[in-house]
């Protein structure tokens, strides 16, 4: 009985506090937070997303349109410059609603335009989060790509939440313990296209550090 | 016109969705209503994760409850609202919540057919409400801007006149 129980302790020691030290921030009290930006670049509001972002030295990555980067080219490489760049489609075209023949036009167009940019490996998100686990999802994986869920949605582009009371949703669900999804911690999703993300960015960081959390790369939480 | 609203007795739209939104899953989202004569017409969305929705709709009727099947692409949105257009006719406003929001898509129940028909997509994302008024479905649409570094708020409508 003596035996077993310092097995058992060994175990929770060799695994239970390796588990733990993946979501949580050097601080071992917040959990850690990849954000995540979809559907940009947007001329006017990404930039001052970008500016939030770099006054407080907070990594990000930016799930981009095709359309928008060919669009916005230098405003691509400007985050291509200090962020990392992944795939959101061509037109943020909904995949359920689309045939296979558009689903891979979107696919191969938006990547022909952001190839330069993409890191490593190669991140896709589908638009409108329409068809994951099915068919668009294996066809996107397909291609090399790796999708990516998110595990919390602040729901920042719903006219009906107000600032405040997306920040409560970010909140709430970022001190609870990360799914098994992405247990190494959560993966925030946000739109840079969005004014009331651009304007209220920086003090959502701000806050959310205030209580102990901490924003790392999403490579860090995969 | 007045006919088209003589079998309404009352629209009821219970949002849920701050709460819902916090809390874990699963949870109802949204949960519209109209009581028409002696029927209660419910529509409803459950939240399963983040990553779906789920909805249906039913009618209360005598005690009993009559499920309503919703197209496919339904099922997979928000319900919005439920409104009695007619005395056989129910229309039904539904978004894609997941990841981003699309264009309200407003589809309608023929009760005498059981048969659904998409009658428009709403160019209004963001929406602060849903009325039934005398010209139609009226949305209050929202379009929010940052202008010399101000978050700012404008309100415009937008309606779907009534067949």
């Amino acid at each position: 009985m003596i035996r077993l129980k310092k097995h058992l302790t060994l175990f929770v020691l060799a695994f239970g506090t390796s588990t733990q030290a993946g979501y949580l921030c050097p601080n071992n009290r917040g959990h850690k937070v990849a954000l995540t930006f979809d559907d940009g670049p947007h001329p006017n509001r990404t930039e001052i997303v970008i500016q939030a972002l770099e006054e407080r030295n907070t990594p990000a990555t930016f799930f981009i349109l095709g359309s928008q980067s060919s669009k916005y080219p230098e405003l691509t490489s400007r985050i291509a410059a200090r962020f990392r760049i992944a795939n959101h489609g061509w037109k943020h075209i909904n995949y359920t609603r689309s045939t296979v023949e558009e689903q891979r036009g979107d696919i191969e167009r938006s990547t022909l335009q952001l190839e330069a940019f993409l890191d490593e490996p190669w991140k896709f998100r589908l638009p409108y989060g329409a068809g994951l686990r099915g068919d668009p999802q294996r066809l996107v994986e397909s291609y090399g790509y790796r999708h990516i869920y998110w595990s919390i949605d602040p729901r920042d582009w719903d006219a009906n939440l107000s600032a405040e009371e997306s920040f409560q949703i970010i909140l709430s669900e970022a001190n609870k313990t990360p799914s098994t999804m992405y247990p190494n911690g959560h993966v925030l999703l946000l739109h840079d296209v969005q004014a009331k993300t651009a304007a209220h960015l920086g003090s959502w960081i701000d806050r959310l550090e205030d209580q102990g959390h901490c924003f790392v790369s999403l490579r860090e939480v995969l | 016109m007045k006919k088209v609203f003589y079998s309404v007795l009352g629209v009821l739209i219970l949002n849920f969705s701050n709460n819902a939104l916090g809390s874990r899953f699963p949870k109802i989202q949204t949960r519209s209503v109209i009581l028409s004569g002696a029927e209660i017409f419910v529509a409803e969305t459950q939240q399963k994760d983040v990553l779906s929705v789920n909805s249906k709709t039913y009618i209360l009727k005598n005690g009993n409850r009559e499920n309503l099947e919703l197209p496919d692409e339904v099922k997979q949105r928000e319900i919005l609202a439920v409104f009695k257009a007619s005395p056989n006719k129910v229309w039904v406003v539904s978004q894609w919540v997941i990841e981003m929001g699309d264009k309200p898509l407003v589809s309608e129940l023929n009760l005498k057919n059981q048969n659904w028909e998409e009658l428009a997509r709403v160019d209004c994302v963001a929406h602060r409400s849903i009325d039934l008024t005398s010209e139609g479905l009226k949305f209050t649409c929202l379009e929010d801007d940052i202008i010399e570094g101000k978050y700012v708020e404008k309100l415009k409508s937008k309606t779907v006149q009534l067949r």
